[in-house]
């Protein structure tokens, strides 16, 4: 359900993640290792926050985050926090990088709220708009083991039902922008309905904006059938693939509003204005100018800290010169 | 009923045994060791892994593929006018590989797998069997700059395909599998160009889909394999007739998941393959590679097929 807003055109936010600074990667490594306790983890993913949080205002990006300093990989943040998950063994993922795959291994329960006190932070701190961020139920059951569902539609429709708690929670914490992070939506084309469904009851009856990130998708095989998802907008990556992405879009109306992502997150190499400017412009092929939120590609946490920031402030000031023209 | 395998194998254990690989990569990456320390790591680690296999049971085993950064590239990516590009995902699989950029006409040249067959070959103890990507998969798998043909990508693959399969026999390879993936509509005629000649026992594998009808078509394959676990249509090919006098190729343990199999599961799927393929025309296995469990599951996996399969 769209949610009206006080914002300019084009504007301006981020997907979700902001690099950690080495204070915290240490703290993080010295954690996971015993030789740290939680309580001086948290002040030290609070300051971090704070820092990201700062830095978005300062820059003057118009929907922000709190920057997911407290979060690692996406789908373990949450099955750690929720009850059924087991942590499961090394897998790799490509190359010599490996991860801890967690595994169903009962019913799926929400337990509490797990990014509702960084939500509430970050608003208070900056009084600006804030996204509340959480992996969507169909990437949950993707990339996680099932040792207890009959199905991964039975699987997918108990994680949606256990996140649902989650986005209430954001709700009555009072977040009317919620985002929903479906990075493997598109892997399995044949079971697109099944992910509508399990979307629908994270976002059903309630009166906020949602979002929906996702990248590196094959597009082809879900579009126009991913318009269906219950969504406001779909927050997209254009820049890594220099814009190629606009051509399967061209096929249909695009019906919702678009994340726009103009920078690549995967190159150090900082955008310019103009660059950034002329890759909106590209856009206007498939969107309305109206249609269009300008953000990167996806999450920053790959970036050095400076790269980060460059890109951000890339976006804005771009966004401002292009304002004139309007 | 024998067991096999289908290629790729866990690279590391985990605590509290030593992840070998991953850490002597991260040295070879610091140059603090070399290529040839490196390769001995990685002798070591595959000697490890076929006993696994052998220990498990397994009839027909692989060397695990360890040096493989994924299933395209290891073969892919060595072919003259080839480079890898940027990651791409591997099918329907939350793993990826960097995708072969094909820039010219494509010609065989030497890939590791001579020798890497050269050392597991020396050293097993069952019966070794190489698995290769097949020509469909490497074409669709691929990214053309070039020939702006599917067909002409498939077939010039399938003649390097062919030129590597004839030095591993050379070298006294008994048994090889091409992997497809990839479904296309373009059989028998790659396969057929691929196993030109070759007089190993040839496999033709497809998994985490059902195949098309025209897979069928492969005369020259002595062995199909199917995905009995994604593939649910593949029951109804059998039926059919359509295996002819071949060996059935049964993958029915799910290589993607850490639910273990029961007897109660997997034994009543057999009668119904039993119904149209005798069993001692079957080769049991998991549906796909095992590098996507954890080197723990992976075993137990194994193991417990071939318990099942002592059973039945």
């Amino acid at each position: 359900m769209n949610v009206k807003l006080n914002l300019p055109l084009f504007p301006t936010t981020v997907v979700g993640s902001f690099p950690k600074p080495d204070y915290l990667v240490e703290a993080r490594s010295k954690y996971s290792k015993k030789e740290m306790d939680e309580n001086e983890l948290k002040k030290l993913e609070l300051k971090a926050s704070d820092f990201w949080v700062d830095f978005q205002t300062k820059a003057g990006v118009n929907i922000i985050s709190d920057g997911e300093m407290d979060r690692g990989d996406m789908v373990a943040f949450f099955s750690e926090r929720m009850d059924g998950f087991k942590q499961g063994g090394l897998v790799r993922s490509y190359g010599n990088r490996y991860y801890r795959k967690p595994i169903i291994t009962g019913p799926v329960k929400f337990k509490e709220p797990m990014t509702v006190e960084m939500w509430k932070r970050a608003k208070a701190r900056s009084g600006k708009y804030v996204k509340g961020i959480l992996t969507g139920p169909y990437t949950m059951m993707d990339w996680l083991f099932n040792e207890y569902y009959p199905s991964r539609k039975d699987a997918c429709i108990a994680l949606a039902e256990a996140l649902r708690s989650e986005v209430q929670a954001l709700y009555d914490g009072g977040c009317r922008l919620i985002q929903i992070d479906e990075p493997a939506i598109s892997t399995r084309p044949e079971e697109i309905d099944f992910a509508i469904e399990a979307n629908r009851i994270l976002t059903e009856g309630l009166e906020a904006k949602f979002f929906m990130h996702i990248c590196y998708g094959d597009w082809a095989k879900i579009y126009p059938k991913m318009l269906e998802l219950p969504v406001d907008q779909f927050d997209l990556e254009f820049a890594n693939r220099n814009y190629e992405l606009l051509n399967f879009f061209k096929k249909h109306p695009f019906t919702k509003e678009v994340g726009y992502g103009v920078v690549d997150v995967h190159s150090h190499n900082i955008e310019t204005e103009e660059q950034i400017i002329a890759g909106i412009k590209r856009g206007f092929v498939v969107y309305k100018p109206e249609q269009m939120y300008i953000d990167p590609d996806c999450g920053l946490k790959t970036r050095s800290l400076e790269e980060a920031q460059k890109k951000m402030e890339a976006i804005v000031e771009a966004v401002k010169e292009l304002r004139k023209e309007y | 009923m024998k067991t096999t395998v289908i290629g790729s194998y866990p690279k590391i254990p985990n605590y509290p045994r030593e992840e070998r690989i991953r850490k002597a990569l991260h040295q070879l990456d610091k140059k603090e060791i070399t290529l040839e320390q490196l390769e001995k790591v990685f002798q070591e680690e595959t000697l490890e892994c076929m006993r696994e296999m052998e220990k498990a049971g397994v009839d027909l085993i692989t060397d695990g593929q360890l040096r493989w950064s994924d299933e395209i590239t290891y073969f892919a990516g060595r072919l003259e006018n080839v480079e890898l590009n940027g990651l791409t995902r591997f099918f329907n699989n939350n793993t990826y590989y960097r995708q072969p950029v094909i820039n010219g006409k494509m010609k065989w040249k030497e890939t590791g797998i001579l020798k890497d067959f050269e050392f597991a070959g020396k050293n097993a103890k069952k019966e070794l069997k190489i698995s290769l990507p097949g020509p469909h998969t490497l074409a669709y798998c691929a990214l053309d700059k070039s020939y702006e043909d599917f067909k002409k990508i498939a077939k010039d693959f399938a003649k390097a395909l062919n030129k590597e399969m004839k030095k591993l026999e050379k070298a006294g390879a008994k048994y090889i599998q091409l992997n497809e993936p990839f479904t296309s509509e373009f059989y028998p005629n790659f396969i057929e160009i691929a196993f030109k000649g070759v007089k190993a026992k040839r496999f033709l594998w497809s998994y985490f889909y059902d195949v098309p009808e025209t897979f069928f078509d492969c005369e020259c394959v002595e062995v199909v394999g199917l995905d009995f676990v994604e593939g649910k249509k593949n029951f109804d090919y059998l039926k059919k007739g359509l295996l002819g006098d071949r060996e059935l190729g049964v993958g029915i343990i799910d290589g993607r998941n850490t639910k273990m199999e029961t007897f109660a599961q997997i034994e009543p799927q057999i009668r119904k393959i039993e119904d149209y393929v005798s069993c001692d025309m079957m080769w049991i296995s998991p549906n796909t590679g095992l590098d996507f469990l954890p080197r723990e599951n992976a075993d137990a996996k194994l193991k417990n097929m071939v318990e099942i399969i002592k059973r039945i």
